[in-house]
């Protein structure tokens, strides 16, 4: 057994054992850390959507035009789909209408879901256009360049109708 | 007076909380003289000699701190402080989308910002007609090898308003177009 006065080393006045935290510094690091971060962040992050366009030397350097898909943009939102220069033996689209979801906007989740069934179907097509007609918003067409690019679509090119 | 002198008698060596008491002043052991007076615990004419009421209030910063390191940690984590490529126009809002590769390539240093509005066409803050943005875009077509052409454009306006500079980027053998854009996330980008 120990008994509680047999210690040599407590001899005396006790040691006083508890201590306070200085908490007003951390604080103080804290809350100078915390307007630091809020002034330099940068809120609306901006990226861009890169697209490939042909130049006037694209049709001079001669070939077969691959496969593709042109998608026809109307005012009202309704999209058009049709596909060019398959190989002879498959089916393609014929003026597919994809209808908007109104006032205009174009329904992206019906795109989406046309986009991944015509990779499915007809993989040999990596080349999308995009034809906006006239008065179409400029972000309606962004939109849908959006959903090709996250259907991960190669090629794709705007050809707006004139 | 109506203050009191401060107890100075006070014995100090009784164990305190951890939590910061203003009656016993700065934590490196001193008492505050104004401690006695700050926490209410006032003698003289206004007591009446009744029992004095304890009026100090333990104030909790271990949760302040808490709160505190919370909110860094998350402003760390969740916001980037890395500035972005080029700046967004005034008065205009650009569309938003999700596909948006963040990835530029570092050997392509000077960006070309068109920004195209109803007034007028704005090559790096120089608003231009027509003649002189072609004139432009085929000098900038010639740099084109280390040079970016971004494109603004509000998300209501028309989209004719881009065909002219289509056109003109086809012309000056620029094929390479990028789309400023507002970065979400996919799951915020649905359906705005």
């Amino acid at each position: 057994m120990v008994s509680s006065g047999g210690n040599p080393h407590a001899r005396g006045k006790k040691k006083e054992l508890d201590f306070d935290l200085n908490l007003i510094p951390a604080i103080d690091l804290l809350s100078v850390c915390i307007c630091f971060l809020l002034l330099t962040a940068v809120w609306i992050h901006l990226g861009s959507l890169k697209l490939e366009q042909g130049t006037g030397e694209t049709n001079a350097s001669g070939g077969v035009n691959p496969p593709s898909l042109w998608i026809q943009v109307a005012r009202s939102g309704d999209l058009t789909l049709s596909t060019r220069d398959l190989p002879a033996n498959s089916r393609g689209l014929k003026g597919s209408v994809l209808k908007s979801q109104g006032e205009g906007k174009v329904d992206r989740e019906k795109l989406a879901q046309a986009l991944s069934l015509i990779q499915q179907k007809m993989p040999s097509i990596t080349t999308v256009i995009v034809r906006p007609q006239t008065k179409v918003p400029y972000g309606e067409v962004i939109a849908v360049i959006d959903k090709l690019k996250a259907a991960k679509v190669k090629d794709v090119g705007i050809s707006p109708e004139t | 007076m109506g203050l009191a002198k401060t107890d100075t008698k006070k014995d100090y060596s009784q164990p305190r909380p951890a939590s910061f008491i203003p009656t016993q002043g700065p934590a490196i052991g001193l008492p505050s003289p104004l401690g006695s007076v700050m926490s209410g615990q006032m003698t003289g004419q206004h007591s009446g000699g009744r029992r004095k009421k304890d009026m100090s209030t333990p104030l909790l910063l271990t949760a302040l701190v808490d709160a505190f390191s919370i909110l860094v940690i998350f402003l760390l984590v969740q916001v980037s402080g890395v500035p972005n490529e080029f700046e967004a126009q005034d008065g205009i809002k650009l569309p938003q989308a999700s596909a948006v590769d963040m990835n530029t390539d570092p050997t392509m240093k000077d960006v070309f910002n068109l920004v195209i509005t109803k007034q007028g066409y704005v090559l790096n803050g120089e608003t231009l007609g027509l003649s002189d943005l072609k004139a432009r875009l085929i000098q900038a077509g010639r740099e084109t090898k280390t040079s970016r052409l971004v494109i603004q454009a509000d998300e209501a306006g028309d989209f004719d308003l881009l065909t002219p500079v289509l056109s003109l980027t086809a012309e000056a053998g620029i094929s390479k177009l990028e789309f400023a854009v507002q970065a979400v996330s996919s799951s915020t980008g649905e359906g705005t």
